[in-house]
């Protein structure tokens, strides 16, 4: 039902992810919990920008990462995650 | 369902600070609705708002009840576009405005408060902007 | 026993004041912004960076950029679509002056880069102000060794609404010159007299024409707005592409 005309995607998460884990993860492969489909985190379809970062699969549309960060707190939410591979990009 | 429909012009306020004046709607009060339904039990004392693709926000009951919400289908004179969560939201407009549950299929009455998508995630239960009850924790 | 030396770890990731050091007008929606930005880490073609702008109310907004300019440019340059009541661009199209401070944070990003060394025949797909990051690609192709290129030849399909929205037209018609570079521009909604290109949406009849035929080491990059963005990705699969060999980037609704 969301206006799926508004939606970017796990580029636009690049910044807080680095933040986060860092290093760059928007090519890494991450496998949804609820369908198994592996993508690319780049792939991935961002919501909720203004509250904070919602990544969704494209394939069956579960949250596969959700966080909210403030300079108080970090809450991150991965239920929908199960797997994560990132390749070294060869030199 | 034939129930009266009222047009609240009310201020609404985003948790992202940006407010927005004296904007008009149309809906059914929730007054009206819990009515309908058969009206609330004693013990109820929470409402969950739940919507397409797994968003919930929630809320104490007392702050939906006695004509402070509404769920909307008109906004400044036309159908609720998609964009600003038609066909249907809810309308909350004394809390933050991510209360007002964007595409809203139903309200569930609880006895126990549950944190909904972003409540989860660290946003406070309430969410009064005049306390700036903005995350969990803020009084 | 001792393992193999650990790689460094990466570069933090920080905010950095870059001062604007250029202006240059695109078309009369579009601007671009060259930035010196110091202890620029350099970057890959098709990254973005963050601008962060704060209100005296502390207020903060932010939005991602693509970098115009190729790895081998010394300045970072960042092209900006104008957006009506939007919260970011405004400021950044029509406010920000050469001398001015401008908060950035990056190059981000792993997935949609793309670099001369990977070869193979390229199709970049761009709508509106998508033609950004793939017009970093192209640039640094244009710098490369001349049999770095023929190992990479390109087709650009380029979906703009007027003439006059044309970023970069001049470059283009220069490139579409070179060896190994097609440049192909789709008008939606209106054409100056004379017109050749396309004049119209793009869809499938117009990407059979315009695309690779789907091989091994085909790639894709396509980057716009995101219905055209979705509806690309989508029909490119259909043609017979490799879903994993089209990457792509929204910028969200139309402006």
């Amino acid at each position: 039902m969301q206006t799926e005309d508004m939606r970017l995607d796990g580029n636009a998460a690049g910044g807080p992810l680095r933040e986060l884990f860092a290093m760059d993860m928007t090519a890494a492969m991450a496998t949804c919990s609820g369908c198994g489909t592996a993508r690319a985190v780049g792939a991935l379809l961002e919501y909720g920008h203004e509250m904070g970062l919602i990544l969704r699969c494209p394939h069956c549309n579960m949250p596969v990462l959700r966080m909210v960060r403030t300079p108080r707190f970090l809450r991150l939410d991965v239920t929908g995650l199960s797997f994560i591979a990132i390749d070294e990009p060869v030199s | 369902m034939a129930l009266p429909h009222e047009t609240p012009m009310v201020d609404i306020h985003c948790v992202t600070k940006w407010s927005k004046f004296d904007t008009s709607w149309e809906g059914v009060s929730v007054d009206a609705l819990l009515g309908a339904a058969g009206g609330v039990a004693a013990d109820e004392a929470f409402v969950v708002a739940f919507s397409d693709g797994g968003y919930t926000t929630n809320l104490p009951l007392d702050d939906v009840t006695n004509g402070k919400a509404w769920v909307a289908f008109d906004y400044d004179g036309g159908p609720l576009p998609a964009e600003h969560g038609g066909p249907a939201r809810l309308l909350v407009p004394h809390l933050y405005f991510w209360k007002s549950a964007k595409w809203v299929r139903g309200l569930r009455l609880l006895t126990h408060d549950e944190p909904g998508f972003w409540e989860q995630l660290g946003y406070h239960n309430r969410g009064d902007p005049w306390r700036e009850q903005r995350y969990q924790g803020d009084p | 026993m001792t393992d193999a030396e650990p790689a460094a770890p990466p570069a933090r990731l920080e905010w950095r004041v870059a001062t604007v050091v250029g202006v240059r007008d695109e078309t009369p929606s579009t601007r671009t912004l060259v930035l010196d930005v110091p202890e620029w880490p350099g970057h890959r073609a098709g990254q973005h960076v963050d601008v962060r702008l704060v209100a005296e109310d502390g207020y903060q907004a932010q939005r991602s950029y693509s970098i115009a300019s190729p790895p081998e440019s010394a300045n970072v340059e960042l092209t900006i679509e104008c957006i009506k009541d939007a919260e970011v661009s405004p400021y950044l199209h029509d406010v920000l002056q050469v001398g001015d401070g401008v908060e950035i944070r990056g190059p981000i990003g792993g997935y949609f880069v793309w670099e001369v060394q990977q070869r193979g025949p390229l199709l970049l797909v761009a709508g509106g102000s998508g033609i950004v990051p793939l017009m970093a690609m192209l640039r640094h192709r244009a710098h490369s060794a001349t049999a770095e290129q023929a190992r990479s030849p390109v087709h650009l399909l380029y979906s703009a609404r007027t003439a006059d929205d044309i970023i970069y037209r001049e470059e283009l018609e220069a490139i579409a010159k070179s060896a190994g570079v097609s440049v192909f521009i789709t008008l939606t909604r209106d054409a100056p007299a004379g017109w050749t290109g396309y004049r119209r949406r793009i869809d499938r009849a117009m990407l059979e024409e315009v695309a690779w035929r789907p091989a091994r080491n085909t790639r894709a990059f396509v980057c716009g707005p995101t219905p055209l963005v979705e509806a690309t990705a989508n029909l490119l699969v259909d043609i017979g592409y490799d879903a994993k060999r089209v990457r792509t980037e929204r910028f969200g609704p139309t402006g």
